[in-house]
C-alpha cells in the first residue's frame, strides 16, 4: 500500500500567557490510499490540530514547530500557508467536513454559490458545467430532487441534509484524501448511521482515503480499518481496529474501554470502571507519560525515563507505554 | 398501568404538552409544537426509568412536565399520589423541593457570576433546610458527597472543570433533599473517563440517598446500563416501554430494533455479525407530525393500517409495552 500522506513527528505548539502548550507533540501517522482511518481521544488530546496542522490551518498562538507532512511525494508543510500551492492543496487534494454544518456553511450564499466556488477555483470549471457538477453531487449525496434545491440556502435544509452538501462539497474536486472531524457529533444516532454508510459508500467507490476525527469509539471501531488513539499531544496506541479494540495494549486504551457501558450491558452485570483522575493540564507537561498520574500500570521505568517512543506490539500494532498489558496477569 | 400502589413514585396519565406557535402582529396561533403528544407511564419508588430517543423526542419536555417546570396542557401527574399537573404555581414549592432536575449543558445552568458553594447552598436557603450556622457545615458535606474538594466552593463555574461543574450540578439538585431527581443527558457533554465517573456518582447516591430517577439520555448504551426499565420515545410519544434486559433481548417496535442497530460499539468483530437497519429519512417536524403511528413513513415494515390510527401503547406480556399493530 502507498501511503497518500504521510506525517512524521509533527510539532504544533501554542505560546499562551500562562506557558507553552504543546497540542501536537510529536505526532506519526500515515494514511494509504483508500483507507478510512479513526483518530480518537477526548477533548484536547490534539486530534483537531494533528489535521489542522497538516493542512496548515492553525492560527496565532498556535505555530507548527517542526515536523514534515509528505504528500504526493513533497514535504507540504515547507509550502507558505497562504501561498496558492498549500490554497490548492486545501479544498481539492485534502478537503474537509466540519462538525457544525449550519456553521461552516455560509448562510447567505446558495448552495449552489458554495458548492461550486471549489469547482470554479480548483478545476477551472466555467458556472454552468460547475452548476451541472454540483446538482449531480447533491444527487450523489442523496439530496431529493437536487435540481431544484440547488439554488436554496442552507436555512432551508434539516441539519442531516446540510451535513450532506457538506459532504458533497468536500468531494466537489474529488481529493485524495477527506478528513472529516467530529462529522456527526451533532446528528441523532439514527442519521449518524445513515452519513456514515453514505460516507462509506462513496469513499470506497471514489478510492478516497478517509480520516475520521471523533471521541465516539463506536464509530471509528465500525468504520475505521487502522485506529490512533491520542492523550496529551501524542499517540499512545494505533494500529488496525480489531486489534486496538479487541486487544488493547496500551492502559489508556483500555481504560477508555472499560469507561464505557458496552451496549446491552447493565449496572447489575458490571459496575464501570472509570479512568481516576482528570485529564492533564497541557501547560508545562512533565517530562515524563502524561498518563502516568492516572496509569493502574505504572513500571519503575516511567518517572524516571522520558515519554517512551511506539514499539511494535503486533502486526501493524504499535503502543508508546514501558508495560505491556499482554504480560499483566 | 395500575394505578394507587404504595411502590409508585410517578404516575403519568395522557400527558400532552403543546407549544403555540404564534404568527403574525396580532400573535394569532396558528399551530401548536406536539412535543408530548399523549404518553403514559409510571416510576417505580428506587428505581432508574431511562427515557431514550433522539433530539426533538419530547424527553426533555417530559422530564421539565415532571418537575412542573412546565405546566402541562393536557394529562395528569400523580407524585406521591398528589396530582400536581394542575398544581398553582404558588403551591408547588414543596414539589420542587421533593423533585431535583440535573440541568442538561451543567455550565449553562450554573450561574457563572456565583460561587460554587453559593450555588449549592441556595436550594439549602430556599427551603429553610439550614440555619445561617449550619450551612456552610451542609454545604461542606455536600461537597464531600458528590466527590469534590470543598475547598473549591469559593470557585466560579467557568474556573473549574467540566466534570465538576457537572458534580457541582448534581450537589444542587440533591442539596434539598428530594426523592426523585431528573437526570437530563447528565453525561453527553463530559469526556468518556469523566463520563464514567458520574455514573458512578449517580449510582452511588442512589443508593446512600434512596433516590429515584428519571434519566434522559440519546446514548442508548448508557441509558440501557443505568436504566431499569427503559422507554423508547419518537415524536412526542412512547414506542416502547419495558426492563433494560428485555429491551437488548427482545426489542419489538422497528424503531427501537433500528436505534439498537445504529449504535455504534466498541468491538469490531462483533459489530460485523451485528444487523443492521439504516432507516430512510429524517424525523418529521412535531408540528405536523405524520397521521397515525408517528413512525409509519420511516418504518421498515409499514402497512396501509399504519397511517390510519394510532396504535395503543399495550402490554404484549409481562409489562412489555409496545406500540405497533405489527407486533403479536
Amino acid at each position: 500500500m502507498v501511503a497518500v500522506l504521510d506525517v512524521q513527528d509533527l510539532r504544533t505548539y501554542f505560546r499562551t500567557k500562562k506557558g507553552l502548550v504543546k497540542a501536537v507533540d510529536g505526532v506519526s501517522l500515515h494514511i494509504d490510499e483508500g483507507e478510512i482511518i479513526g483518530i480518537v481521544g477526548e477533548s484536547g488530546c490534539g486530534k483537531s490540530e494533528t489535521m489542522l496542522s497538516t493542512v496548515q490551518l492553525i492560527q496565532t498562538p498556535g505555530e507548527i514547530v517542526s515536523g514534515r507532512v509528505i504528500f504526493n511525494g513533497e514535504d507540504i508543510l515547507q509550502l507558505k500557508a497562504n501561498s496558492p500551492a498549500m490554497r490548492s492543496i486545501r479544498g481539492s487534494k485534502i478537503s474537509y467536513i466540519f462538525n457544525e454544518p449550519m456553521t461552516s456553511l455560509n448562510p447567505t450564499l446558495s448552495i449552489n454559490r458554495q458548492i461550486s466556488e471549489s469547482l470554479e477555483l480548483h478545476l477551472d470549471m466555467n458556472k454552468q458545467t460547475a452548476r451541472d457538477r454540483a446538482i449531480e453531487l447533491l444527487e450523489m449525496v442523496g439530496i431529493p430532487d437536487a435540481g431544484a434545491r440547488i439554488d436554496d440556502f442552507p436555512r432551508q435544509f434539516s441539519d442531516g441534509m446540510r451535513q450532506r452538501v457538506m459532504i458533497a462539497m468536500a468531494l466537489a474536486c474529488n481529493p485524495p484524501i477527506v478528513i472529516a472531524d467530529e462529522p456527526t457529533t451533532l446528528t441523532d444516532v439514527t442519521t449518524q448511521a445513515q452519513l456514515f454508510e453514505l460516507m462509506k459508500e462513496l469513499i470506497t467507490r471514489l478510492s478516497i482515503a478517509l480520516v475520521i476525527v471523533t471521541q465516539n469509539l463506536g464509530v471509528v471501531a465500525r468504520y475505521a480499518r487502522r485506529i490512533y488513539v491520542m492523550y496529551a499531544g501524542r499517540i499512545v496506541e494505533s494500529g488496525p481496529a480489531e486489534a486496538v479494540f479487541n486487544h488493547p495494549c496500551h492502559p489508556y486504551t483500555l481504560g477508555l474501554l472499560h469507561s464505557l457501558p458496552r451496549l446491552c450491558e447493565n449496572k447489575n452485570l458490571r459496575k464501570l470502571a472509570p479512568i481516576n483522575g482528570v485529564l492533564p493540564d497541557l501547560i508545562d507537561m512533565p517530562p515524563y507519560c502524561a498518563f502516568l498520574p492516572r496509569c493502574t500500570h505504572k513500571t519503575e521505568r516511567c518517572e524516571k525515563d522520558p515519554w517512551p517512543d511506539m514499539r511494535p506490539v503486533g502486526e501493524e500494532h504499535h503502543i508508546s507505554c514501558y508495560a505491556d498489558l499482554r504480560e499483566m496477569p | 398501568m395500575n394505578t394507587s400502589q404504595n411502590d409508585i413514585m410517578v404516575e403519568v396519565n395522557n400527558l400532552k404538552m403543546y407549544f403555540p406557535i404564534k404568527r403574525g402582529i396580532s400573535r394569532r396561533k396558528a399551530g401548536d409544537i406536539k412535543a408530548v403528544d399523549d404518553i403514559d407511564f409510571t416510576i417505580k419508588k428506587n428505581e432508574t426509568l431511562g427515557l431514550v430517543g433522539e433530539s426533538g423526542c419530547g424527553k426533555t419536555t417530559t422530564g421539565r412536565c415532571i418537575s412542573r417546570l412546565y405546566a402541562p396542557t393536557s394529562g395528569s401527574i400523580f407524585f406521591d399520589g398528589t396530582d400536581i399537573s394542575r398544581m398553582p404555581v404558588k403551591q408547588l414549592k414543596p414539589i420542587h423541593r421533593s423533585i431535583g432536575t440535573i440541568f442538561q449543558d451543567a455550565y449553562g445552568s450554573l450561574n457563572p457570576r456565583q460561587k460554587a458553594g453559593n450555588i449549592v447552598a441556595d436550594p439549602l436557603k430556599l427551603h429553610q433546610l439550614a440555619d445561617k450556622t449550619e450551612i456552610n457545615d451542609r454545604v461542606g458535606a455536600l461537597f464531600l458527597l458528590v466527590g469534590l474538594d470543598p475547598e473549591i466552593a469559593n470557585q466560579t463555574p467557568y474556573e473549574l472543570s467540566r466534570g465538576q461543574q457537572q458534580r457541582i450540578a448534581i450537589a444542587r439538585a440533591v442539596a434539598s433533599q428530594p426523592s426523585l431527581v431528573i437526570c437530563d443527558e447528565p453525561v453527553s457533554a463530559l469526556d468518556i473517563s469523566v463520563q464514567a465517573q458520574t455514573i458512578n456518582l449517580l449510582e452511588e447516591l442512589q443508593e446512600s440517598l434512596e433516590l429515584t430517577y428519571l434519566f434522559l439520555s440519546c446514548d442508548l448504551s448508557m441509558v440501557l446500563y443505568i436504566s431499569d426499565r427503559v422507554a423508547v420515545m419518537y415524536l412526542g410519544r412512547i414506542l416502547e416501554l419495558t426492563t433494560s434486559e428485555e429491551l437488548c433481548e427482545n426489542p419489538l417496535h422497528p424503531y427501537t430494533q433500528a436505534l439498537i442497530s445504529a449504535t455504534p460499539i466498541t468491538d469490531p468483530i462483533i459489530d460485523k455479525t451485528r444487523r443492521r437497519i439504516v432507516l430512510e429519512g429524517e424525523i418529521p417536524s412535531p408540528v405536523n407530525p405524520p397521521t397515525g403511528c408517528h413512525f409509519h413513513p420511516r418504518c421498515p415494515i409499514v402497512i396501509g393500517e399504519c397511517s390510519e390510527q394510532r396504535p395503543p401503547l399495550r402490554d404484549v406480556g409481562g409489562g412489555h409495552y409496545v406500540a405497533c399493530i405489527r407486533v403479536k
